[in-house]
């Protein structure tokens, strides 16, 4: 048996029999305590022997003891390192030949974090000095302190341009994170890859089956799936911001790579710590709603009211003052607040017990912790609760073999409510309900059956036991639907760590990510949702989602020193990755009994059923070489080759290469002082790539639902016991190659005044070129969509972070933390002939919302909103006046034109008809109408510590960018929103381009036959139905008139927190330290957004559209109340 | 030596772990491996049901509303409905039913267009199936001549074509004449055809329009379908013929009314979209209406016409009472009231137009029907004409009235198109609900044949039908003021539309689009079809005369 071999398994054996401490025979040991600059003992340092790779961790007390092999002593001194995270690195030289030694060592503070080592991705590390691109960590403090249950809403002004949108307050609701810009359109949903100790992770947004995603993708809101990870579990994060930095991980980090680090145990006693936190929470901002005018009617109230008519159209509906255009209620009639009744105080509590220790060669971690979020909306099935449990180990089996396993199970159960662009969900009906009609109680039992009331049917009777109410009663809905997901998932990995020699190390880990989650939707009788053949009859949508992932990476590592000046790494690495998706959901339909929610208990199943799987395979290479020149310039060069499934045959393999420079022009030969007190230079140009999903390029036939326009209407290619097939969507075609993200870096780090400040200044232009579509072909071809590298993007952007420590005593300190960023994304290219590219999900069409929402058009923003608009002149159109075309940017003015009072004719004047109002434009509605993209966003932090005292707070900064209020559209259409009821009061009427403006965003000039040629605005118009029914209607009025400013200032934490770690603590208590923090979490924003707050997403994290509103949610804000013990 | 050994069995690790070498490939894996999906199909059945059942969506979808709402069928009355009311379709609102002309469309919408048509062709074509490959000339001919008649000029000789990414647009009357030319080649060659493998669909149990009829049985009803289409169609194009437009066939109106007498010839025959009471097979116009109750409402054109002939003796009430449920009352003819268009109330009204008369006692006015005895009642197992006997009737009366002198005014009568309405106006049908047909026997009468009544006896036996559309594009009858603005009392000022814009993505992704919509008012006068010579006249309540039985 080869040597090498033999010593691997004795090893692995030794490790298994013995106790690690006693596979070493007389040793030399080491002792010593490290404390920092003020005597404080530093517990979890790092202490090293270098030259023999072998070292341990301090204890509690600062204490450690290195052990070192009798055959393994030098001769001559060797050079003992103690470091830790926050402290410069501390080294001093000791001689082993006595037997024993002693290093003390007395850390300085390193607030620059120089030669801290960072994980960079794939197996590879570097220290920070060395990176030749911009580095963002964020650590288990801040996560921890904004107490969110989901990592992503946690990293939320955490880092410059790593912008992050919680969908709403709702418990277990998806959270969406972009860094830098949109580099990708439809092969991706515009994230990072999220990469948990080396090993990827599952952070997709899954709707339920297509089937309902089409109709209706806006009404149940399923989690980001990062939502598994425990926040209390993560050691910190690292952001890759862009191609330059995760190269490493070649076609799948186009949008980015966050890197999540998980706690380790140290060496030394067990440590114990318990935190338990419990939160209050409330609905932020929200829509006024009038409470003055009652329910139209097109026929007799008391009718409507009293009689059970088999009709009750003409209650409710119809020409005439309809919905809630009715009279003024008199102060006699009561009236309910339809917001406040369904709303209430959400609580939160999260307990967390976590045990940590081990000895000089085994390391433990084991964290269970239980997260219970009720939500604010009443009723019981709105709320989240995730069981999560960790083990992370390591053991050093020999000298040069290190084994591990980090591994987590979670349980992540959420109860939705159907909300948003649902008639069944929550706000929609209830905000539309007129103010005198009492919901309470909804179910209405005086025909002898209990059945649901609602002001669409305000008098149920026999036979409505199964019959569709329009809208839900919102408390019906609040209590009776169920939509739930129940996710258990396995995740983590094995890894070894082998090194044969000092100067080669391999690495392997072995990753799992295993999910399955089991989906549940259940309307009951009489419900309304439409679109899934359930209104009314009832149904149950079951089945589950289960996604797998397997991971193997493999490095070799090989560390070199040519010469005194010129040393480094070679890293060569290999990486197995397997996705794969099974879904299988089926949904019965006509509820036999009204329970229980069960496919049994339905007497049809809607087709075709739903049957889905997917795989996809990647094999890479890749490998990394770094160049350490006289310390002060560090270069590294690195390529990676994937080999991806879903590529086109031709086109499997690509490669994605890098390489950066860092430069430290000023490192201080002694102590840290003067203006400047480091200097460094750094640039890098990387490639990633954006995979496609599997099967793009499959010719197809499939089962289909025929459905009518999004409002409901099904049918299927599968009736009358036979089953019928059509085309797929994707017209033929062989070539689909890597999308590929281009990207240039550089930055320079600042050390100022003393380490009293650092400044971190980075620019960086990508281009995105070969970006996946599926383009939008002629329909006429009979195909929808081509597969097809097609577009070109590009980001351009700054990032700039200051940290400011002006006092930073044992007693009292103070810290500063700014960050501003600013991204521009331009659309570059689109395949020819092509006007937009509208994003997957965008909410167009027949539904509500925008027509086109999200898009890509050439020379604009990425994102960019596109709709429709009123007539505005200088577009060639041509308006019908009394029968008879009229081109109305004829300036001629006959019957109309485009003329201001003036005789002079503006480009892109609003055109006004004869009675001053303007004209909805039908001709287009793909008009350029504005940039959801902030313009620039920031964050400010600060920090106090007083004794034990310590206040913090983070300021959330979006400037610009525009947000679709679509809410507001729709209850003007119906009459509740409070402005409606201002204007009726006031016999309001508007003169256009005076003192009334079609969006909040921008004033137009107006021109036309309504111009009131005395005053050069539009004639007086009246506010009326006709007005908040057509123009200003969400049904009826353009896109462009429910722009507002989506910017925002947003207090997102301010904390106090006080550490008790007196003795008593320990005498009395059994504790080390008690931490007691008291938190408000999004206390404030300030907008001029007049619907919820502007932070919010009708499509979740499933999709790159940013504010676009119909019936959101509402954010929460929320008190928390934290205790630790620390043992 | 003991190095390299090391170095070998790291080396030895990496590569053992790639030892696949189809882990980038093959089923389920390669991107062109779909498991979810079938990649071939040997038997035309599958795509022949998908075409079946992509007709309720063109016909019985927000297509057929448009074209019943213009015509004051009904009334859009609430939400979007309110909006296309009054003419504000814009290109996405029509989206998913012009990609369904040709295909596929978003997500799971759509299907069964022209790209399945002739994939199911070809496949009837590898098997020399006459029957099949007439069968689906006549969808062919359906679905394409349904969309010249709404769009206009449309990609026909070079759509469904994956390879011609942006095909050109045919000019409408090219297209009808491409069409008659499918007709003819079905009703002369595919249909009459017999022997060798001819099974058609019913070896693959395929047929649901007509299942349970015979191979010969099919033959014989398809050829009836594809005359009454080509009636239908010359019918479309006679006005261009008559005036000699280039592409216009001549002598239109002898073809449509020999072929209307080749035309479906009995009630039995008559030609729908098959439904049954399942969930996902009830009639779209039904389930549109539990799913957006109070989006429409029976149009007062339509009920006001109805109770007119009824006062003058030449209807009863059953279709009335078919159609709409009452106000109020008793369901007596006066217990019925429409809305008018836009929602609009108030009307000043002196002169009588159609849509604009009607006092609802009360202010109620009445719903569709879903009493015992609607069309919308029950199961929603309706399964509507899209072409019916009753159709082929009208035209070859229509037809008649033309060849025999009818000129310009409609309330000449004609005696020789006499026999046809009559024809139409006994054993009267509308379709099939849970099995059994549903008839009002024959109608009171005698109703002369002016242009006029035969006119709107079409208008009210075609219910809910879109080919009403067209006949008012050609006749400007029965008489309609088009829908006032949003809070207005008198009509609007636009002529009623002549067409629909062209959907959103074909806009988007086909540079030869033609630009047609205006502003303001999508369709009007400089957009109309070429068969349509004029727009309509723009009536208005206080001085347009009605028409008058």
């Amino acid at each position: 048996m080869i040597p090498a071999l033999r010593r691997f398994l004795v090893g692995v054996a030794g490790a298994a029999l013995l106790p690690a401490s006693l596979a070493a025979q007389q040793p030399a040991v080491i002792t010593g305590r490290v404390t920092n600059a003020s005597g404080t003992p530093l517990a979890n340092a790092q202490v090293t022997v270098q030259q023999l790779g072998i070292g341990a961790a301090t204890r509690g007390d600062g204490s450690y003891t290195v052990l070192v092999p009798a055959a393994r002593i030098p001769t001559g001194p060797v050079t003992v390192t103690a470091r830790l995270i926050g402290y410069k690195l501390g080294t001093t030289q000791v001689s082993l030949e006595g037997g024993s030694a002693t290093a003390d060592f007395a850390l300085a503070d390193n607030p620059l974090q120089l030669g801290e080592v960072v994980v960079t991705g794939a197996g590879t590390a570097s220290e920070v000095e060395k990176l030749g691109t911009v580095r963002d960590r964020v650590d288990s403090t801040l996560i921890q302190r904004s107490g969110e249950q989901n990592l992503v809403t946690a990293l939320a002004a955490k880092a410059p341009n790593v912008i992050v949108t919680s969908s709403s307050g709702e418990p277990g609701v998806s959270s969406y994170i972009q860094v830098r810009g949109l580099t990708s359109i439809q092969s991706s949903d515009g994230q990072p890859l999220f990469v948990v100790d080396g090993v990827p992770v599952d952070n997709s947004t899954t709707f339920n089956n297509p089937n309902q995603l089409a109709v209706n993708s806006q009404n149940i809101f399923p989690p980001n799936r990062l939502l598994d990870l425990n926040p209390d579990d993560i050691e910190n994060v690292e952001v890759l911001k862009g191609a330059s930095s995760g190269a490493i991980y070649g076609s799948r980090a186009g949008q980015g790579v966050i890197l999540i680090t998980t706690k380790k145990g140290r060496p030394g006693q067990t440590k114990y710590s318990l935190r338990s936190s419990w939160s209050l929470d409330e609905h932020t901002q929200l829509p006024e709603l009038q409470s003055t005018y009652g329910l139209g009617t097109h026929g007799n109230p008391a009718t409507c009211f009293t009689s059970n008519l088999p009709s009750k159209l003409h209650c409710t509906v119809g020409g005439g003052t309809r919905a809630s255009w009715g009279p003024k209620l008199a102060d006699t009639i009561p009236v309910f607040n339809h917001t406040e009744e369904v709303l209430q105080h959400g609580w939160q509590t999260d307990n967390a017990l976590t045990i940590a220790g081990g000895n000089d060669r085994t390391q433990f971690f084991l964290s269970g912790a239980y997260n219970y979020n009720r939500g604010i909306v009443i009723g019981d099935n709105n709320h989240f609760r995730r069981v999560s449990v960790r083990f992370n180990g390591g053991h050093q089996v020999t000298d040069r073999l290190k084994v591990g396993a980090n591994v987590a199970y979670a349980n992540s159960f959420g109860g939705y409510l159907s909300t948003r662009n649902s008639t069944a969900g929550v706000l929609l009906s209830g905000w539309r309900t007129p103010p005198e009609h009492n919901n309470l109680p909804y179910i209405d039992t005086r025909s002898g059956i209990p059945l649901q009331q609602s002001y669409r049917r305000p008098n149920p009777g026999p036979g409505d036991e199964k019959i569709d109410r329009v809208y839900d009663n919102p408390f019906f809905t609040a209590n009776e639907q169920v939509h739930s997901s129940n996710t258990g998932r396995v995740f983590g990995g094995v890894n070894g760590e082998w090194s044969p020699f000092s100067w080669v190390r391999f690495n392997e880990t072995f990753g799992l990510d295993y999910a399955n989650d089991e989906r549940l939707d259940a309307w009951p009788w009489s419900n309304s949702e439409s679109g899934l053949g359930v209104d009314g009859v009832g149904g149950v949508n079951a089945g589950y989602i289960r996604t797998q992932q397997l991971d193997h990476n493999l490095t070799a590592t090989v560390t070199y020193r040519a010469a005194e000046q010129l040393k480094g790494t070679i890293t060569l690495g290999q990486n197995l990755n397997s996705q794969t998706i099974a879904s299988r959901q089926a949904l019965g339909v006509n509820l036999i009994a009204q329970q229980p929610f069960n496919l049994g208990n339905t007497s049809a199943a809607q087709v075709p059923l739903y049957d889905f799987q997917q795989k996809i395979r990647v094999e890479s290479y890749f490998g990394q070489a770094t160049a350490d020149i006289g310390d002060q310039l560090y270069l590294t060069a690195a390529v990676r080759n994937d080999g991806v499934s879903s590529f086109g045959a031709t086109s499997k393999r690509s490669w994605f290469p890098k390489g950066s420079a860092a430069w430290v022009f000023y490192r201080p030969k002694g102590e840290a002082k003067g203006v400047l007190t480091y200097g460094k230079l750094r640039t890098a140009y990387g490639q990633s790539g954006t995979q496609p999903t599997a099967y793009l390029l499959a010719q197809v036939f499939r089962s289909s639902s025929n459905f009518d326009g999004g409002w409901g209407p099904v049918t299927s290619t599968i009736i009358n016991g036979v089953g019928g097939l059509i085309s797929g969507n994707n017209a033929p075609t062989e070539q689909l190659g890597p999308e590929r993200v281009k990207e240039f870096e550089a930055g320079v780090d600042l050390g100022l005044f003393s380490d009293k400040a650092d400044l971190s200044v980075t620019h960086y232009r990508q281009n995105s070129s070969g970006v996946i579509l599926q383009v939008p072909i002629a329909n006429s071809t009979g195909y929808y969509t081509r597969p097809a590298n097609a577009a070109t993007l590009q980001n351009r952007g700054w990032e700039v972070s200051l940290n400011l420590r002006p006092v930073t005593t044992t007693t009292f300190a103070w810290d500063i933390g700014l960050q501003w960023a600013r991204n521009r994304g331009l659309t570059t290219s689109l395949p020819p002939g092509l006007q937009y590219l509208q994003f997957p999900l965008s909410g167009g069409g027949n539904g509500a919302g925008l027509k086109v929402g999200g898009a890509a058009q050439v020379g604009q923003p990425i994102g960019v909103y596109l709709g429709s608009d009123f007539v505005r002149c200088g577009r060639g159109l041509v308006i019908n006046v009394n029968g008879f075309d009229v081109p109305i940017d004829n300036t001629s003015a006959t019957g109309g034109g485009c003329l201001d009072a003036n005789g002079a004719f503006t480009s892109g004047a609003l055109y006004l008809s004869a009675n001053g109002r303007p004209v909805l434009d039908t001709k287009s509605t793909s008009y350029v109408l504005g940039d959801p993209n902030p313009k620039w966003t920031g964050a400010v932090r600060t920090n106090f510590r007083i004794g034990k005292l310590s206040l913090g707070g983070l300021l959330d900064i979006r400037h610009g960018g525009i947000a679709y209020n679509g809410t507001k559209g729709a209850l003007n259409e119906f009459g509740k929103n409070l402005q409606t009821a201002i204007d009726r009061d006031n016999n309001a009427v508007a003169h256009f381009g005076q003192d009334y403006q079609v969006n909040t965003i921008a004033k137009d000039a107006v021109a036309g036959p309504g111009v009131d040629p005395a005053t050069g605005f539009g004639v007086a118009t009246p506010l009326d139905q006709s007005w908040y029914q057509s123009g200003a209607s969400v049904f009826n009025g353009p896109d462009v008139a429910f722009l507002e400013e989506g910017g925002f200032v947003k207090l997102r934490e301010v904390s106090v927190g006080f550490t008790f770690d007196q003795p008593w603590v320990g005498r009395t208590l059994g504790f080390s330290s008690i931490e007691v923090r008291v938190a408000g979490r999004n206390l404030k924003s300030w907008n001029n957004y007049t619907g919820v707050d502007p932070e919010t997403s009708i499509l979740g994290a499933g999709s790159p559209i940013r504010g676009i509103n119909y019936f959101n949610q509402p954010q929460a804000r929320s008190w928390l109340f934290t205790l630790t013990f620390n043992r | 030596m003991r190095h390299s050994l090391r170095v070998l069995l790291g080396l030895g690790l990496a590569l053992g772990a790639a030892g696949c070498s189809d882990y980038l490939s093959g089923p389920g894996v390669s991107s062109t491996q779909d498991p979810n999906n079938p990649l071939s199909l040997k038997k035309a059945g599958p795509l022949y049901i998908g075409i079946q059942q992509g007709m309720p969506t063109q016909f019985e979808g927000q297509l057929a509303r448009f074209a019943a709402e213009y015509t004051q069928q009904i009334a859009g009355i609430s939400r979007q409905q309110i909006g296309f009311d009054r003419y504000q379709a814009s290109p996405p609102d029509v989206d998913t039913y012009w990609d369904a002309v040709y295909g596929s469309s978003i997500f799971v919408t759509g299907g069964g267009g022209l790209l399945d048509i002739h994939k199911a062709q070809q496949i009837a074509r590898s098997t020399s199936d006459s029957l099949y490959i007439g069968i689906l000339k006549v969808y062919e001919a359906l679905v394409v001549g349904y969309a010249a008649a709404l769009f206009g000029d449309i990609p026909y000789r070079e759509a469904a074509d994956s390879t011609i990414p942006q095909p050109h647009f045919d000019p409408q009357l090219q297209v009808y004449g491409d069409l008659q030319a499918q007709l003819d080649s079905a009703l002369n060659i595919y249909l009459p055809a017999t022997g060798g493998p001819n099974f058609g669909p019913n070896r693959d149990v395929a047929e649901l329009v007509y299942g349970g009829r015979g191979t010969a049985g099919l033959r014989a009803v398809y050829k009836e379908v594809a005359a009454s289409l080509k009636a239908r169609y010359f019918l479309h194009v006679g006005a261009a013929s008559v005036a000699g437009r280039p592409g216009a066939p001549p002598a239109a109106y002898d073809s449509a009314f020999k072929y209307a007498q080749l035309g479906i010839s009995t009630p039995d025959d008559d030609f729908f979209a098959f439904h049954d009471a399942t969930g996902v097979g009830v009639n779209i116009w039904i389930q549109f209406y539990g799913a957006r109750f109070g989006d429409i409402g029976p149009g007062a054109a339509l009920v006001e016409i109805m109770k007119r002939m009824q006062a003058n003796g030449f209807d009863d009430n059953q279709r009335l009472a078919y159609y709409w449920f009452p106000a109020d009352g008793t369901g007596a003819p006066d217990d019925f009231f429409g809305y008018r268009p836009g929602g609009a109330t108030g009307l000043t009204t002196t002169g009588g137009i159609y849509n604009g008369s009607g006092s609802a006692l009360d202010g109620a006015y009445s719903d569709f029907g879903n009493a015992s005895l609607g069309f919308f009642q029950g199961s929603g197992n309706v399964r509507n004409p899209l072409i019916s006997y009753a159709e082929a009737q009208l035209i070859a009366a229509e037809a008649a009235w033309r060849l025999n002198g009818g000129g310009a005014d409609p309330t000449v009568v004609v005696v020789a198109a006499q026999p046809f309405l009559d024809a139409a106006r006994k054993n009267r049908h509308f379709g099939v609900e849970d099995g059994t047909p549903v008839t009002f026997g024959d109608a009171p009468g005698p109703l002369l044949a002016s242009l006029q009544n035969i006119m709107e006896e079409k208008y009210i036996a075609l219910f809910l039908n879109p080919e009403v559309w067209s006949d008012y594009r050609r006749t400007c009858l029965p008489s309609l003021a088009p829908a006032p603005a949003a809070g207005a009392t008198t009509p609007g000022t636009s002529a009623i539309p002549g067409r629909l814009p062209y959907g959103q993505t074909e806009i988007n992704a086909n540079p030869n689009t033609p630009a047609t919509s205006s502003a303001g008012v999508p369709i009007t006068s400089n957009s109309i079809n070429a068969t349509e010579l004029a727009p309509c006249p723009v009536l208005n309540y206080t001085t347009s005369v009605p028409l008058a039985n």
